[in-house]
């Protein structure tokens, strides 16, 4: 389930173009003439404390006007505590004008990985793309080589739908439809390649 | 000797010819000798003009000083400045002169070259000083003269007048030592007989109050507040050299060649700089040489734009200096050097290292919307014009030309690791005009009241090529390496530049600058990233590229945050023809982009001090031994560094402003909408809740990033068995341990030793929080060619909110 999520992701980021996946070794690699390009180590670290939306702001909202909660929005100790409602990130993407919100909600936890490389890249007839590689020489690809770890560390986020855009807006509800948590690590291997197609 | 030093004037006169027109000495009031050695003067001099020429009948003109003044200050024309000189001859040490210098102006009414005299002046120019100078002469055998000076100046002052404007600096003070200056006539060889200067050492130090443009003094702080800030520098040279001879680049001139050096044994910070508003940034321990060969000083004529002018132009200037500490607002940025190498080369054309400079104002009352060039930036134009309609032919003013050709290495260390930026080449020409102006003139409607003055800049036709190998961490062996991309600058740019600026002095609090302006940027090609693909470079380009920004109100100040630039009010249009992968002009497109932003009150800071990561990356732990017992590897960035903190308010759209993205393909000759776009439309930043229901719905929080550059080791593992592009051979998985800063100087170590790891590769680091309240995006649209202004929405709303995203991103070359 994870990997399904993570990689309709990388699709999203990808779909301006087209890419393709494909192996290359350090000896191809030293084969191209050019050694620009990036070696990437790091790590994203998602409302590791929450966000900028304090629960003393002005207009964060009770969300249900009940009980001890006092704040739709707050730091991740206020809600363990269980005075606010939610301490992560939101994205939420209104589909049709009438109709409500889906959201990738309480986004929070950190993703690290090591040896994610960029670079642009020249195609040769000598490169293996299954036969592609004979109508792609000479074409330009932007280079993304997949890291060799990729570590997940209390990574997660809720699916959900609402009426409203915002948490904090007036009879706002919402639905979880379903939650991920990541925990552990991914091993990627090969090259995505991006690169343009068509009457630009 | 005596027939010696005559022989030495004889050749300075000789170079051209110099005549006084109109002199009227008014007075040498009294000079009174006392016992034969000391003389008073009060000087009230007037010289209606003063002519240098090296017109020899084909090439060359006049330089002409006019209505040029000596007084005092509190009428330079009727009062007469007082001076006091005590003279000595010493048997074995020479003429000594001591002076004394009380309340002196020196005034030039105005100055003009060729055919603009009469009609046109760089403006007037006013000096006022007082101090002392002891001047020590004697014989330096076997030939030539020995000087020694020192010169002690307070209570100094500079004005330029333009158009009734001023320009001033004021409390100026200025101490110099001058030791052991030998001057003499050297053959160098050819034919060629030089008056050389060699100067065994030469200090001084200086100081200004304030700065700014004003006819009235310079306010530092409280309301109307129009002061820079005040500066302070300290500089000692040695082993300093120049040969003067006649001759221009063209007939008769002047002709030099120098060797400047910076005295690198200078206790405490050394050479320093130091600019302090609030608070201060300080460049010290300053060293290096700078060589110039061939400077050529002539009159030129007939410039397609400038007319007649000054001519200087240079066959080489060779550089290299270094700022030991950079420091803003106390805190350590690190070091920065620069070796430079300024000399004519051919690209698509010759380009020779030159500065033409001319009285008034170029493009004055030209009318910008009829130029072939504008014809897709008819704004702009008519933002041009306005500009300088605000002067005329006549008007006071210095219009320059300059042509290029540099390159260079720039390398910033902090915490003794080093980037460089690697194999830069800069190469261009263009034209800008200086004047000053009321505030009544201003392209800003909200300044037009402020009753001060403000410094004009144009800036016309101004072609600038760029490129760079790539960066290198470590020192000029290390392999090149991307991730400038990182750092938001392109490594390969090509624009053509027109822009009309002005800068006012204060800024937001007190001193600073205050800056209106709007610039295109047209023709132009970025790369975003590029790689060397064996003679050619191939990689992601903006082509057929404009760049249309226009920013008011924009403040620069220093304070104990660092440097604060607060963005006022910001409207920008990038317009992509194509966006190429491969070559720069020829790649495969992926169509059109176009990008808007809108922003008011956005701020960017600049400070001292990296990151200081301490932390565990790819792990868990509190140090580096529970951190690599997790398997992970611990950061440690050390105490300076770079951080850039920043704030962007984007506002909601406002008739042709906005925050748009339109990405458009399938189009008919590449033509701008003939095909299909994908509109991102109107984005703009909330403070998080309801408008006027549940809060003040403001919008003031914008998106915040605050992003600090360091060099630190860090882990690199090897992807794949086998041998690297260095020749080195490793298993995946193992570690780059390095044997030294070199491309090929390290090895692939499976498990590393702890001494081992300490030999980690140093890396790039840039750390970044990233802060959203939040982000709309009103919606996303589909636009037809055939129904433009009618697009489809795709998605009706997008909203992020309440994000705080820390990263950490190490870069390092793909070995």
């Amino acid at each position: 389930m994870s990997f399904k999520y993570l990689v309709s992701t990388f699709c999203i980021l990808t779909s301006v173009s087209s890419f393709s996946l494909e192996q290359i070794g350090d000896e191809e690699l030293s084969s191209v003439s050019g050694q620009n390009g990036v070696y990437l180590s790091g790590e994203l670290d998602f409302n590791a404390d929450g966000g900028p939306l304090a629960s003393s702001d002005i207009g964060n909202t009770d969300p249900d006007d009940t009980g001890a909660m006092l704040a739709t929005w707050g730091s991740c100790a206020e809600k363990a505590a269980g005075d606010v409602a939610r301490c992560g990130a939101r994205m939420a993407v209104e589909l049709n004008d009438s109709s409500g919100w889906v959201a990738y909600d309480e986004i929070k936890g950190k993703i690290s990985f090591e040896g994610l490389t960029l670079r642009s890249r020249e195609i040769t007839a000598t490169d293996d793309f299954g036969g592609d590689e004979i109508a792609a020489a000479g074409m330009t690809v932007l280079e993304i080589g997949m890291p060799e770890k990729l570590e997940f560390e209390n990574f997660s986020y809720d699916i959900t739908t609402s009426n409203h855009g915002r948490p904090t807006d007036t009879d706002y509800s919402q639905q979880t439809r379903y939650g991920i948590d990541f925990n552990g690590s991914v091993q990627l291997e090969g090259n995505l390649l991006v690169f343009p197609t068509g009457n630009p | 000797m005596k027939r010696n030093y005559v022989f030495s004037l004889a050749l300075l006169s000789s170079i051209s010819h110099a005549e006084l027109v109109g002199m009227d000495e008014t007075s040498l009031d009294s000079i009174d000798a006392q016992s034969g050695i000391g003389i008073n003067i009060d000087a009230l001099i007037h010289a209606g003009s003063i002519t240098y020429s090296d017109d020899n009948g084909t090439s060359g003109g006049d330089l002409v000083l006019s209505d040029v003044r000596v007084g005092d200050q509190s009428d330079v024309a009727n009062v007469a400045a007082h001076t006091e000189h005590q003279i000595d001859i010493d048997g074995n040490d020479g003429l000594f002169i001591f002076s004394r210098f009380e309340n002196t102006r020196v005034q030039v009414g105005g100055i003009s070259v060729g055919n603009h005299v009469g009609s046109r002046s760089f403006g007037q120019f006013i000096y006022d000083f007082e101090g002392t100078n002891q001047l020590n002469i004697n014989g330096a055998g076997p030939n030539g003269y020995l000087y020694n000076n020192t010169l002690n100046i307070t209570d100094a002052g500079f004005q330029w007048k333009t158009n009734g404007q001023t320009f001033r600096i004021e409390g100026m003070t200025y101490n110099s030592v001058l030791t052991d200056m030998k001057l003499e006539e050297t053959d160098i060889g050819g034919g060629k007989v030089v008056v050389q200067l060699d100067i065994a050492g030469f200090q001084y130090d200086s100081t200004i109050a304030s700065m700014c443009f004003s006819n009235a003094a310079c306010i530092a702080s409280g309301v109307g507040a129009n002061s820079f800030g005040s500066f302070a520098n300290n500089y000692s040279f040695v082993n300093n050299q120049i040969q003067i001879q006649g001759g221009g680049r063209e007939g008769p001139g002047l002709n030099a060649n120098m060797h400047i050096e910076f005295d690198t044994t200078v206790a405490g910070d050394g050479n320093f700089v130091t600019y302090t508003d609030d608070a201060s940034v300080k460049f010290s321990q300053i060293t290096g040489s700078l060589d110039v060969t061939n400077f050529t000083f002539d009159i030129g004529l007939a410039e397609t734009h400038l007319g007649d002018h000054i001519a200087m132009q240079w066959d080489q200037v060779t550089g290299d200096f270094t700022i030991g500490n950079a420091s803003i607002a106390g805190n350590s940025v690190g070091s920065f050097s620069v070796q430079f190498d300024y000399q004519d080369a051919t690209h698509d054309r010759l380009y020779q290292n030159k500065l033409l400079l001319a009285p008034g104002v170029a493009f004055a009352a030209q009318d910008f919307t009829v130029a072939t060039e504008f014809v897709e930036h008819a704004s702009f134009a008519a933002d041009l014009t306005n500009f300088y309609s605000k002067v005329s032919n006549t008007s006071e003013g210095i219009s320059a030309f300059t042509e290029w050709n540099m390159t260079a290495d720039f390398t910033y260390t902090e915490d003794t690791h080093s980037i460089m930026v690697d194999d830069y080449l800069t190469y261009g020409s263009g034209y800008v005009t200086l004047d000053l102006r009321a505030d009544a003139d201003s392209i800003d409607a909200s300044n037009t009241g402020l009753g001060g003055s403000f410094l004009a800049i144009g800036v016309r036709d101004y072609k600038v090529n760029y490129s760079m190998a790539g960066l290198k961490v470590g020192d000029n062996t290390s392999q090149v390496q991307n991730g400038y991309e990182f750092l938001g600058f392109s490594p390969e740019a090509s624009f053509t530049m027109d822009a009309a600026v002005e800068i006012r002095g204060g800024g937001a609090v007190d001193s600073g600058l205050t800056l209106d302006g709007d610039v295109l940027l047209r023709d132009a090609n970025f790369a975003v990233t590029k790689s060397d693909a064996g003679g050619k470079n191939v990689g992601i380009y903006l082509d057929n590229a404009s760049y249309e920004f226009h920013f008011r109100d924009v403040t620069l100040d220093v304070d104990n945050g660092g440097i604060k630039l607060v963005l006022g009010e910001l409207w920008s249009e990038l317009e992509v023809g194509d966006v190429r992968f491969g070559e720069s002009t020829t790649g495969a497109s992926m169509g059109r982009l176009a990008v808007k932003q809108y922003q008011q009150g956005s701020e960017l800071t600049i400070n001292g001090g990296g990151s200081a990561t301490q932390k565990c990356m790819s792990g868990n732990g509190i140090d580096a031994t529970s951190c690599e017992a997790d398997g992970g590897y611990w950061l440690d960035t050390g105490t300076e560094g770079l951080t850039l903190a920043s704030k962007q308010i984007l506002l909601q759209e406002n008739g042709d402003k906005e925050n748009s993205v339109t990405w458009e393909t399938n189009r008919t000759s590449g033509q701008k909408d003939t095909g299909t776009a994908m509109i991102i439309n109107n984005i703009y930043t909330r403070d998080g809740y309801t408008d006027g229901i549940n809060g003040d719905g403001g919008n003031t929080f914008g998106v915040q990033s605050t992003t600090s550059v360091d060099v630190a080791r860090s882990r690199v593992i090897k992807k794949e068995t086998g041998t690297d592009s260095n020749g080195i051979t490793g298993n995946a998985g193992d570690e780059v341990i390095t044997t030294g800063k070199g491309a090929a100087e390290y090895s692939y170590v499976a498990s590393p030793t702890a001494l081992e790891k300490a030999n980690r590769p140093e890396t790039l680091v840039i750390s970044n929080n990233l802060q959203i309240k939040e982000l709309n995006i009103d919606s996303v649209q589909m636009q037809h060619h055939n129904a433009l202004g009618s697009p489809s929405t795709l998605i009706n709303g997008i909203k992020f909110q309440n994000l705080n995203l820390n990263s950490t991103l190490s870069v390092s070359p793909i070995r």
